[in-house]
């Protein structure tokens, strides 16, 4: 069997703003993980050109790419990638520890509502505080952008609102461009702005002229 | 038709082919080693019974001062006597050209024609003696090939104060010469001691012993009761001077071809037991590893119905398959391993043929211990496999951590995050970090031993060639004279100093066993031969009582203030008592020291001495040897550098050999053990490694937490691994020291240094393997799966 060739995004001409909360919807295959990655300095397009504040990322080279995640983004995965010999607080230090100017530990995992678990180790915690130890981590560095990769995906209605209701409180209180991929539309109601992507395009770009409280939805 | 589970069971070793390839090479490492020395020494042992039994070795051996050939009558008569050789045998100096010093020569007499009763030569070049033909000899191999000595040519010697020229016809190999060392010599040394057969009619002539002998050598029909025969021969040769019969244990040439062919038995079964200890230890880590990241897949099977035994059986499938691989490389790499070196050992030991065979047992044998061994390592792990219930199987392994000692005790506050994941990893399966740390251990060990085997001998040949015998050049007398003379050789061409000695061959007599030794006595404050332990630590001063080499006494059963019985075997037999006074672990040979003085009150004679140790000018030494080589009352001449060097020379091509051997093997081990460890650590940590990568780590700060887990794993390694290798030595040399050679433990600073090189080089290949897979470690991957 030969190399197939698949394009996972064809043609997408976007521009984030500052500070946005950006929601990116789409289902499986429809290229938003892809855009992640490159949004996220993981990957370098194959064609067409990535540009951070000017600075052009198309053919940057891994150091580069490096440098860019460590000092610009953070991000939020959807199973957390804790490393489990490490407590919540030490989890964040991680970060805090390469990071130029970040938050203390203790005050990103007071933003994210942790204060009483900073010595617990991952296996000690549930799934949804896991989810904010993560988006700890990832808000200590005070990050330009926040990249989260279906953050509620693996947590329960309720646990699935505490966490976005975190995300959202760093977005407004530190400025972050913020995107937040997912499958659940419903979540779209959070953002400033809601990209639908389907087959490797951007089938839909519009801005909600009401945000809602994630603490109001329901799914 | 294959099975899903059999494709699955290719499959997985295909994914983990780097992972099975290096353990296949420590399990091939180790069947070689084993089928290698294994089948060398088999081979040599058999070559040694072959030549042997071919040339008709003798059984027992009696020396003594002279007796009428019809006496050899009354010992052909003995029961179980199937053949005699009264013979004559004298030492000669000979004048060997290209040879500055003079050399010695044993000369021996034969029949004058070819096929002898005892003892026959194998001819490798010219001929045999020839009746009638005056002046003829044969030559040993070796004194003839070091010296460049063809039939045709020609040796000026010195035979009991007879001036005569020698003329060889033939080079001969003897079973009785196969280590030839001249009698008080430490060592053999092939240029300046040779044999030279010659006809009995010839030899009788140059000492004057018409129809007499001086030794006789007799051969026993098999089942004969050798000490009942050796008691016997002593009986009728006492009025003769009989110097004691004695059998092949204690004949000087057969004893050092035995302890050189039973070191190799040492080394057979210690250096490969380690190699599979290691693979067993691997098979365990890697397997373990394997099944907890396919528990999942384990609790599938169950789930459709799959039993435990073929679960269990599916992963053994896998064990078997990689232990089989090395196996399969092991045995053909061990076997041209043997034959290469049985090769080089026989042409050491100038064996005229090698018997050599893979024996189907050996290579069986092999296969069996390092199939036994892994499985022993993989039976932990598959019986967790069994004991996994389906359900508990399909939900992944949360790796729960808590709070450890080190963080009660406060000093984590203290670490980096970076340190401590390391450090909480570590002491999570403190078992397997140890296991880890003691397999890399083995692999320093290994390559310990694999050097200290020299040190051992360096050490025994600075202390018997710089400490103990001290002296130029030691010229043996032909009879013991006055102690008074002595001074007469200061009177020689550039002689600087003289020390007589006396040496008083003996037996030693032990509870219901005995020792033949030397008896020595030695001037009080001499400094040219001295008795020295392998520590270089001097014996206390001589005095009275005797001081005897430890092994001897050990053997014996003798401790400090026994009262030793020694029988003196020189002209008139008798036994003595006098009191052990102290014990010393001298290099070379079997010997009692005394105070000369004391020596002569022992024998109730006047002070004599048998034996004087010179200092010599070197620029005079050519006159002192031409004056040596014709005065009369010199019998043989020593000269303590040529024994040096030759004894150098030999252990050196010998050791050098299995050095490099055992060196080979041992980096394979190190690479194993490492690489195998680094490869787990970063399959299991991979994720967490890629993450941090994703989090902005750069590729030198996420390799450095995997490295520095591997670092921290290999340090204690280090001085485990150096300690173990001492203690492997001791064993080796246990195995090695003889009644001749008394190898001491000793481990030098640069094979300590080269363990550790050889370590960390491994250790940093590995490292860099590793590093190369977290450089590619797939970041896009990561944050999609849940492990």
């Amino acid at each position: 069997m030969g190399e197939v060739e698949v394009r996972a995004l064809r043609g997408v001409d976007l521009e984030l703003g500052s500070g946005e909360l950006v929601v990116l919807l789409g289902a499986s295959g429809s290229g938003k993980s892809t855009l992640l990655n490159l949004l996220g300095g993981l990957d370098v397009p194959s064609a067409g050109r990535l540009v951070y504040e000017g600075r052009d990322l198309t053919r940057a080279r891994e150091s580069v790419r490096t440098a860019y995640r460590r000092d610009h983004v953070g991000f939020v995965f959807q199973f957390y990638n804790l490393v489990p010999s490490l407590t919540a607080r030490e989890n964040v230090a991680i970060v805090t520890d390469i990071a130029d100017n970040p938050l203390s530990p203790e005050q990103a995992l007071e933003i994210v509502g942790l204060s009483h678990r900073l010595d617990h180790f991952p296996a000690q915690l549930s799934g949804g505080e896991q989810q904010r130890v993560a988006i700890a981590r990832a808000i200590a560095k005070r990050p330009q952008i926040l990249l989260c990769d279906e953050p509620t995906g693996a947590l329960d209605v309720a646990t699935g609102k505490i966490v976005l209701a975190a995300i959202a409180r760093v977005n407004r209180e530190l400025g972050s461009t913020t995107v937040v991929i997912t499958h659940n539309a419903v979540i779209a109601d959070m953002a400033d702005r809601v990209l639908q992507l389907a087959d490797g395009l951007v089938t839909a770009d519009r801005r909600n002229s009401t945000k809602r409280a994630p603490e109001e939805l329901a799914w | 038709m294959m099975r899903a589970l059999d494709r699955k069971l290719f499959r997985d070793l295909a994914r983990m082919k780097s992972q099975a390839i290096a353990i296949s090479l420590v399990v091939a490492s180790g069947v070689a080693l084993f089928v290698a020395t294994m089948t060398t020494y088999r081979s040599l042992r058999a070559s040694e019974a072959v030549f042997y039994r071919q040339q008709r070795f003798a059984q027992v051996w009696s020396g003594l001062g002279r007796a009428p050939v019809s006496v050899a009558r009354d010992i052909a008569a003995l029961p179980g006597v199937t053949a005699v050789d009264a013979r004559l045998v004298a030492r000669a100096i000979l004048d060997i050209r290209d040879l500055a010093e003079p050399a010695s020569g044993l000369l021996v007499s034969i029949p004058d024609r070819p096929g002898h009763g005892v003892n026959d030569l194998y001819i490798r070049r010219g001929r045999h003696l020839e009746p009638g033909h005056a002046d003829e000899v044969m030559v040993s191999e070796a004194f003839a090939d070091k010296n460049h000595l063809q039939p045709g040519d020609s040796i000026p010697a010195t035979v009991a104060g007879h001036r005569t020229a020698l003329r060889i016809v033939g080079i001969a190999l003897s079973p009785e010469f196969v280590m030839p060392v001249e009698p008080g010599a430490a060592a053999p040394d092939d240029r300046r001691f040779g044999i030279l057969w010659i006809a009995r009619n010839q030899l009788e002539a140059l000492l004057d012993m018409n129809g007499s002998f001086n030794e006789t050598a007799l051969l026993l029909a098999p089942g004969t009761d050798e000490q009942a025969v050796i008691a016997a021969v002593d009986r009728i040769l006492a009025p003769y001077g009989g110097a004691g019969a004695y059998g092949r244990k204690t004949q000087t040439s057969h004893v050092m071809l035995e302890e050189h062919i039973d070191q190799l038995r040492g080394l057979t079964l210690l250096v490969p037991s380690i190699f599979l200890l290691v693979s067993a230890f691997l098979v365990n880590v890697v397997l373990a590893r394997l099944i907890a990241t396919q528990r999942e897949q384990i609790g599938m099977l169950k789930a459709f119905g799959y039993s435990n035994a073929r679960v269990a059986l599916h992963y053994l499938e896998l064990t078997l398959i990689i232990v089989l691989l090395g196996v399969g490389f092991g045995v053909p790499v061990g076997s041209w391993l043997g034959r290469l070196m049985a090769v080089f050992y026989a042409q050491f030991f100038r064996f005229p043929a090698l018997v050599f065979e893979l024996e189907p047992g050996v290579a069986f044998g092999g296969a069996a211990v390092a199939v036994f061994a892994a499985t022993a390592g993989a039976l932990g792990t598959l019986r967790r496999v069994v004991a996994m219930p389906p359900i508990v199987a399909m939900t992944p392994e949360v790796p729960a951590f808590r709070r450890t000692l080190l963080d009660r005790i406060g000093i984590t506050p203290l670490l980096s995050p970076a340190v401590r994941m390391i450090v909480r990893n570590l002491t999570k399966r403190p078992l397997r970090s140890g296991l880890a740390s003691a397999g890399m251990a083995l692999a320093v060990a290994v390559v310990v031993v694999g050097g200290s085997s020299a040190d051992g001998f360096h050490r025994m040949r600075d202390v018997q060639f710089e400490a103990v015998q001290r002296e130029d050049l030691s010229v043996a007398l032909r009879h013991p004279r006055a102690l008074g003379t002595a001074r007469d050789f200061l009177a020689l061409p550039g002689v600087r100093a003289a020390e007589p000695y006396r040496i008083v061959p003996a037996r030693l007599l032990g509870r219901g066993r005995y020792e033949d030794i030397a008896l020595y006595g030695l001037p009080d404050g001499g400094r040219l031969r001295n008795v020295v332990d392998t520590d270089f630590q001097r014996a206390p001063r001589l005095d009275a009582g005797v001081v005897l080499t430890a092994w001897t006494a050990r053997h014996l059963g003798l401790v400090p203030g026994d009262l030793l019985s020694i029988e003196i075997r020189e002209n008139r037999r008798r036994v003595v008592s006098v009191r052990l006074e102290a014990t010393v672990e001298d290099p070379l040979g079997q010997a009692a020291y005394m105070e000369l003085g004391a020596l002569g009150r022992l024998l109730g004679e006047p002070e004599t001495y048998s034996h004087v140790s010179l200092l010599v000018d070197p620029t005079r030494a050519p006159a002192l040897y031409d004056q040596l080589q014709h005065a009369p009352q010199a019998m043989a001449i020593g000269i303590r550098r040529s024994t040096f060097d030759s004894f150098k020379s030999m252990s050196e091509t010998s050791l050098d050999f299995v050095r490099t051997i055992v060196l080979i093997f041992a980096t394979i081990i190190a690479f194993g053990v490492v690489y195998n460890t680094a490869r787990i650590a970063l399959a299991e940590r991979g994720r967490e490694l890629a993450t941090l990568r994703v989090l902005g780590y750069t590729r030198g700060e996420a390799s450095g937490i995997m490295l520095g887990e591997i670092a921290i794993l290999a340090a204690p390694a280090i001085p485990l691994g150096l300690a173990l290798g001492y203690l492997l030595t001791g064993a080796v040399a246990a195995s090695m020291t003889g009644s001749r050679m008394h190898v001491p433990v000793i481990v030098s600073l640069p094979t300590y240094a080269f363990a550790v090189v050889v370590f960390i080089v491994s250790a940093l290949v590995s490292a860099l393997v590793v590093r190369r897979r977290i450089d590619r470690l797939d970041l896009i991957e990561v944050l999609k799966a849940r492990e």
